[in-house]
């Protein structure tokens, strides 16, 4: 096994990519269904359901399982948060795919970059607890779907998913410094 | 913390862990419960319902903890020494007890919180029904042991959103009809005016959920859990209680509430009295005065109005009292408006067709919102705009009107709803 395939394996990516795959394709499963929630006031689109699953499945990379081997790690360690950012959003990328061919717009579907994007800040601040807040989140989001009178307030723009992408990342990547240059100093020194 | 409490929490984490995933909990616990607002200040009954409807997050988010907790007890390397105790089963089930407890504090603090508010917002509080809260602790129960299962049989830290998200599934997943709605606690938006909650089908929930926990903390460590003959017994017995009641729950309509045999009314004022259920009483005081003071133009025309109007929901049927038809909205509100009180004065019978299967005829709509405007405009509550339809015959005069609304008036009063005409020009 080549050491590329080991950190990857290790960081939970071959998985993530294989639920994404499965959210992929229970996505075109469910695209013309419907389900009524408790306390929803109308039956929503099963395919709402997907981003908020998309935030809590696929932002596992995102959490740092081995932070010993992290701090003896050969590349930057900026690089190395980057790359677990950019190997959560391919994995969204690929549901990004499936909702935009299941009847949403392009730019609807961009609202799974929002939601990832939700998750690395999260995860930034919460670790591994990523997804409680995350829960909460989608569940107001998901109150606020059933209230929206235009299909079009549910685009989310390229330009906002490109910021909230950028900013997210960047947010991700400062803590992720952050806190390691705290275990490698803990007095601040 | 004392020691005995300390040994129940030690796989939480210490105290701050502890409180801070008892304050998570109760925050995302919040969210189904306030999904519609603070209606629910209108009836305690339907605020003890949104208290039990925060298990739709706290439930899953349990499901997660107990998940990544049971991980980190899976992988400790203590399972080896777990099996040489006399009850094995003990140290291996008391985190789930831990996190259950947690959770079911979170619970039971947000429905304290919601009941209280209804309370002091004038709802009846009704303690009788605080039972409910034990199936809603049975179906907590299940979620934590889905968690329990996943962790202790998946030994991945990344499996506990994957353990929230899935206990979250089985609640959408009864709620499309693709099995027993087991997992529900609460969320029906119904006032409970008249109603409570069914004894029967709550009861063969908890049955349902028990038997569903009892096996899939049986399944997270067979050998451990099922050690002993007694947890055997007790696990088997409980399995096989829940599997009746999933199928009895799985056929035939099992509705959670049900109507009261002899609802309780609670009356207010003199010139007019209006009755409403005693479980939904919060605009009352405002709905009677508003209704006093467009009546007395219906008095000054010598019509009489029935001895009392009471609420719809209540489950009254009496022709020869008016009618309250309020909307869930406007039932559960501290206020309602003019033209609501409007709406039910030009109701003086409960008319047996305004609840039957086929429809009103369509003038009678017409008749009645035309009466409500004249009484609003009586009593200097309704201007009419130059476009509107009955601007002119409004503003005609008592003499031109007299004869059309007290002829309009004994009809409704008489439910004799095909005479029912609009005055002519209108």
């Amino acid at each position: 096994m080549s050491s590329r395939l080991a950190v990857a394996r290790a960081w939970g990516v071959p998985r993530t990519l294989l639920l994404a795959l499965l959210l992929a394709g229970m996505a075109q499963f469910v695209a013309t269904s419907y389900v009524g929630m408790p306390s929803f006031e109308a039956e929503i689109p099963a395919l709402d359901l997907v981003p908020p699953a998309a935030a809590l499945v696929l932002a596992a990379p995102l959490v740092d399982q081995t932070p010993d081997l992290t701090l003896r790690a050969g590349r930057p360690l900026g690089q190395v948060l980057l790359l677990r950012y950019v190997a959560t959003h391919t994995a969204g990328a690929i549901v990004v795919a499936s909702l935009a061919l299941s009847g949403w717009s392009f730019e609807r579907s961009l609202v799974v970059v929002l939601f990832l994007a939700g998750s690395a800040v999260a995860a930034a601040g919460l670790g591994a607890w990523h997804w409680v807040p995350m829960m909460a989140g989608s569940y107001v989001w998901l109150l606020r779907s059933q209230h929206l009178d235009d299909l079009d307030d549910a685009d989310v723009p390229v330009a906002a998913a490109a910021a909230a992408l950028v900013a997210a990342g960047v947010i991700y990547v400062c803590a992720g410094l952050y806190r390691t240059h705290r275990t490698r100093c803990p007095r601040g020194g | 913390m004392t020691g005995r409490l300390a040994g129940y929490v030690t796989w939480l984490g210490d105290r701050r862990t502890v409180l801070l995933g008892l304050v998570a909990l109760v925050a995302v616990g919040l969210v189904p419960s306030l999904s519609r607002g603070a209606d629910w200040l209108g009836s305690w009954k339907m605020a003890l319902d949104a208290g039990t409807f925060s298990l739709t997050l706290i439930g899953p988010v349990a499901a997660g903890i107990a998940c990544a907790t049971y991980v980190r007890l899976a992988t400790s390397g203590v399972e080896p020494l777990l099996r040489t105790g006399p009850r094995p089963w003990w140290p291996w089930l008391r985190p789930a007890l831990s996190i259950w407890g947690l959770a079911a504090v979170a619970m039971s603090a947000i429905t304290l919180g919601v009941t209280t508010s209804a309370a002091l917002a004038g709802a009846v509080p009704y303690y009788d029904t605080l039972w409910v809260l034990v199936p809603a602790l049975c179906v907590l129960a299940a979620q934590v042991a889905v968690g329990v299962l996943l962790g202790g049989l998946g030994r991945r830290v990344w499996l506990a959103p994957v353990a929230a998200a899935a206990t979250f599934s089985l609640g959408v997943l009864g709620a499309i009809g693709a099995m027993p709605e087991i997992f529900r606690t609460g969320g029906l938006g119904v006032t409970y005016a008249g109603e409570t909650y069914d004894a029967t089908t709550l009861g063969l929930q908890t049955g349902a959920t028990l038997g569903v926990a009892a096996g899939l903390l049986l399944l997270s460590n067979r050998t451990v859990v099922g050690r002993t003959a007694i947890s055997r017994v007790v696990i088997s017995l409980l399995v096989l209680l829940g599997a009746v009641c999933y199928v009895v729950l799985g056929n035939g309509i099992h509705d959670r509430y049900r109507a009261v045999s002899d609802p309780e009314l609670v009356c207010r004022g003199d010139a007019v009295r209006v009755c409403m259920a005693r479980e939904t009483t919060r605009p009352l005081d405002d709905l009677v005065e508003r209704m006093e003071r467009q009546a007395s133009a219906l008095r000054e025309l010598g019509l009489e109005l029935p001895p009392r109007y009471v609420d719809y929901l209540a489950g009254s049927d009496d022709e020869r009292q008016g009618g309250v038809m309020l909307l869930v909205e406007e039932t559960l509100a501290s206020t309602v408006s003019d033209e609501t009180a409007a709406r039910v004065l030009t109701t003086p019978a409960q008319c047996a067709a305004y609840r039957s299967d086929i429809a009103p005829p369509e003038a009678s709509f017409d008749t009645r919102r035309l009466l409500a405007r004249w009484l609003l405009f009586r009593a200097g509550l309704l201007q009419p705009r130059v476009d509107d339809f009955d601007r002119e015959w409004l503003e005609s005069g008592l003499e031109e009107q007299r004869s059309w609304v007290t002829t309009t008036y004994e009809q409704l009063r008489s439910c004799d709803l095909d005479a029912l005409r609009l005055p002519a020009g209108v």
